[in-house]
């Protein structure tokens, strides 16, 4: 049994939570401050702005959940403790969890934008809010399908 | 699966009566009024005016300025009443009456003085708060603040510096002059408050030092007295300030008895502003007047019937519709598909001789909600909650209905794939054990374990979905007598798209080997009709090969691209249940702690859930929209159609109720 096996894979772990928590932080931001911005304005606008302002929030949820699988790909929940990986073994599910990591950061960033410009039609227009969310939604697509690689990956590594 | 079938119809009335026929029209809200300006009739007719609808409006947006005013001062309901909106309840005459009698003028300069007041209050109160910010640090200064300036013999200089400390600057100060000497009002580790006095023959090195360390010079023009008196007196007017904006939010509270009120006469304004704008629609000769719409068919007869007895002399007559106009489009649905209709109001009417794409997207929209979740538990708690607020809300009923309808196919999908809150058989005590039990009997995959079934699923129902797109647009093909392009366009691609999902299924062993030869054969002629009839216009062979090769390229490329797209049900449904998994993990982590570990489990149990339940229904919402706008309606809609909207009453402070007696 080989220490730094088990270090890389829950270094995988670790990466997918906090890359994709990182740009959904950032992609809240972004949206947030521009519907502040709206508020500041109109504020019986607050219930419509949320939904667009929380959008880019599901990749870190991702993110969360690529950890989740990870760990229980290691057998951490449910007892399974004696835990043995090779270095390689720790590289493959090292590498299995960055699709969720990374498309989650930059999706999430990019989602927030999306969502800020569907903020200000949303001000403008109340009554094109779904559209301005379908397009945010656009951008979450490359997301999931990160984080569906990284379910395929981690499904198909033998430990 | 329809649309409301429309007439066009042509109103005449006498002259004097057109106000009268507006009221009646706008009462029964059918009729979709065009602009005379845009038809034929426009150069034979003189086209109405609309005075006074700019006046009416002004006036309502004056009365709902006061009334977003008056509202600060309310006090705030729970949230289901907020959600449910606070519209008053009256009935048509007496919204006339109060809005004529009310004193509306009266109560608007009120609020509005008082709104006003509040304004310079604030901004006042602002002011002094800075003013008391820049002196606090000066509050130990001993001398007044008209001392700190330039004396006959002496230089004074009070200022700020941050980079160096106090003592540092004295000793630069020390090196530079013999009589400049240091005066520390206030050290912080960030900031220091100096004042500087010197010689004024020492002007000129003294003040090169101070350049040099960046002392930032602070001047207190047209103030008196020591800082701490200026605070003490700042204080008390801003106490006063505060005073006086609490009496004035009293009597805001006292003014909030306008706005039932107000909310009325806005309404009647509005709507009288509408109405007043309509009569630019209308188009009159010297005694008649004219004006053309749109009806709902089947609400001519009540309608003609309607307005001949109320306007006399008034002519109700069909006439045709002119060359190339598109009637507006409404859609007519089945109650249980109504719902529905949002999902394509949203993307786009249909034009006129189109089908209504509603209910062919509904029951994939359902299915696919359900399959984003997945969790039986948290459907139960959809279907729940869109009951109770159906019960509770007037409004958003569609809305509701759809959560109800996703609700339903969430618990379906949840039983089969073990979803209940993201209980794993492990984690239950022994006296839930039979929720275990339950769970297995339901269960016919779990996800977590056997992903691969999951995307097996969501790609099949992408296969499904997709022929069915294309199969309707063939069956319209084939209904409008376009034989050809049902059979190059549509079936060719049909055909292209199982075989190669069964090549596919003939590698992994699923399907037998045999027919392998039978299927090649099928696509390649599938390929082939492609290649040579895309282009059914052209006899250039050339051109027509061309068209065909790009069509199959796009074909490939498109397809592929579509059906991955519905692997986001495997994601997401796994995403949902993942994270309910994770709830209870951290949750019977919570149970551990001394003393308050089951509140504490029971606080992460019901927040958890509850954010994970709001989160996934909204990505189920608008991921399973995105799968009818992007991957289902271009294959076979084209939309392009124009909402019909009826000349009616749109209130919004009140709502119009049978007379009470």
């Amino acid at each position: 049994m080989d220490p730094i096996g088990l270090a890389i894979a829950i270094l995988g772990a670790a990466v997918s939570a906090f890359l994709a928590g990182t740009g959904s932080a950032i992609g809240i931001a972004t949206a947030a401050q521009t519907a502040n911005g709206v508020l500041s304005e109109d504020p019986s606008k607050f219930g419509r702005v949320l939904i667009l302002v929380a959008m880019p929030g599901t990749q870190g949820i991702y993110g969360l959940l690529g950890t989740f699988l990870v760990l229980m790909k290691l057998g951490f929940f449910g007892g399974g403790s004696d835990v043995s990986l090779t270095m390689w073994q720790g590289w493959q599910i090292f590498f299995a969890a960055l699709p969720v990591a990374i498309a989650g950061l930059f999706s999430a960033i990019h989602q927030g934008r999306t969502s800020a410009a569907g903020v200000e039609l949303t001000a403008k227009r109340p009554e094109a809010m779904i559209q301005g969310i379908i397009h945010s939604a656009l951008v979450e697509t490359y997301a999931i399908f990160g984080l569906l690689a990284t379910i395929l990956i981690l499904n198909g590594i033998q430990l | 699966m329809a649309l409301t079938a429309m007439q066009k119809i042509a109103i005449f009335f006498p002259r004097a009566a057109r106000e009268q026929l507006l009221g009646l029209l706008q009462d029964k809200g059918s009729v979709e009024i065009l602009d005379l300006k845009e038809t034929a009739l426009a150069e034979e007719v003189e086209i109405g005016e609309s005075p006074g609808a700019g006046d009416a409006e002004r006036t309502a947006s004056d009365i709902k300025r006061a009334i977003d005013d008056v509202s600060e001062f309310e006090e705030k309901g729970g949230i289901l009443s907020g959600l449910a909106g606070s519209k008053v309840l009256i009935s048509d005459d007496d919204l006339k009456g109060i809005a004529e009698s009310f004193d509306f003028g009266g109560a608007v300069k009120e609020i509005g003085d008082l709104e006003a007041r509040r304004t310079e209050l604030r901004t006042k109160r602002n002011h002094l708060v800075a003013f008391i910010e820049r002196l606090e640090p000066w509050q130990d200064l001993d001398a007044p603040l008209e001392d700190i300036a330039p004396r006959e013999v002496a230089g004074v200089v009070a200022g700020i510096t941050r980079r160096i400390t106090p003592d540092e600057l004295s000793q630069a100060l020390a090196e530079a002059s013999e009589t400049a000497d240091v005066d520390v009002v206030s050290a912080e580790k960030q900031e220091s408050q100096l004042v500087v006095f010197y010689h004024i023959s020492e002007e000129e090195p003294v003040q090169e030092v101070l350049r040099r360390s960046d002392f930032e010079v602070q001047t207190f023009e047209n103030l008196k007295g020591l800082p701490r008196d200026l605070i003490a007196g700042t204080r008390q007017e801003i106490a006063s300030i505060d005073h006086e904006i609490e009496d004035l939010a009293a009597k805001g509270a006292e003014l909030v008895r306008h706005k039932p009120h107000l909310m009325i006469a806005h309404d009647h304004f509005i709507e009288e502003a509408r109405r007043i704008s309509a009569e630019g629609l209308l188009g009159a000769t010297e005694r008649v007047g004219v004006m053309q719409g749109w009806i709902r068919a089947e609400e001519f007869d009540r309608l003609s019937g309607d307005i001949e007895r109320v306007v006399d002399a008034a002519e109700v007559m069909l006439i045709e519709p002119e060359e190339g106009e598109e009637p507006p489009i409404e859609l007519k649905n089945k109650p249980v598909m109504r719902p529905f209709e949002v999902i394509t109001e949203m993307y786009g009417m249909p034009h006129s001789k189109e089908l209504d794409p509603t209910p062919l997207a509904g029951p994939f929209f359902a299915l696919f909600f359900g399959f984003c979740i997945t969790d039986a538990g948290y459907g139960i708690v959809l279907v729940g909650l869109s009951l109770l607020l159906m019960k509770y809300l007037q409004v958003g009923r569609k809305i509701l209905w759809l959560g109800f309808a996703g609700g339903i196919m969430t618990i379906v999908m949840g039983a089969l794939t073990g979803g209940w809150f993201g209980v794993t058989p492990e984690i239950l005590p022994s006296w839930l054990g039979w929720v275990g039990t339950m769970r297995q009997a339901l269960m016919r995959f779990d996800p977590l374990e056997e992903p691969m079934t999951m995307f097996a699923w969501a790609i099949a129902l992408g296969f499904i979905q997709i022929t069915f797109g294309l199969a309707i647009k063939m069956v319209e093909d084939f209904r409008r007598k376009d034989i050809m392009a049902g059979i190059f366009d549509q079936i060719t691609w049909i055909i292209l798209l199982w075989s190669a999902l069964l090549i596919g299924l003939i590698k992994m062993g699923k399907v037998p080997e045999s027919y392998m030869p039978g299927i090649k054969w099928l696509a390649i002629v599938a390929a082939l009709s492609m290649i040579g009839f895309t282009n059914r216009v052209s006899k250039n062979p050339a051109v027509r090969m061309g068209a065909g090769i790009y069509k199959l390229y796009n074909v490939a490329t498109s397809s592929l691209g579509d059906i991955l797209s519905y692997t986001r049900l495997l994601a997401l449904g796994m995403a949902t249940g993942g994270i309910a998994m994770v709830i209870n993990v951290v949750a019977l982590i919570a149970k551990d702690i001394p003393i308050i570990g089951i509140p504490a489990m029971i606080f992460v149990l019901v927040a958890g859930h509850s954010f994970n339940i709001a989160v996934n229904a909204l990505g189920g919402f608008v991921h399973s929209a995105r799968l009818q706008y992007v991957e289902f309606y271009p294959k076979f809609f084209e939309g392009g159609g124009r909402p019909f909207r009826p000349f009616r009453k749109e209130l919004r402070y009140t709502r119009l109720v049978e007379k009470s007696n």
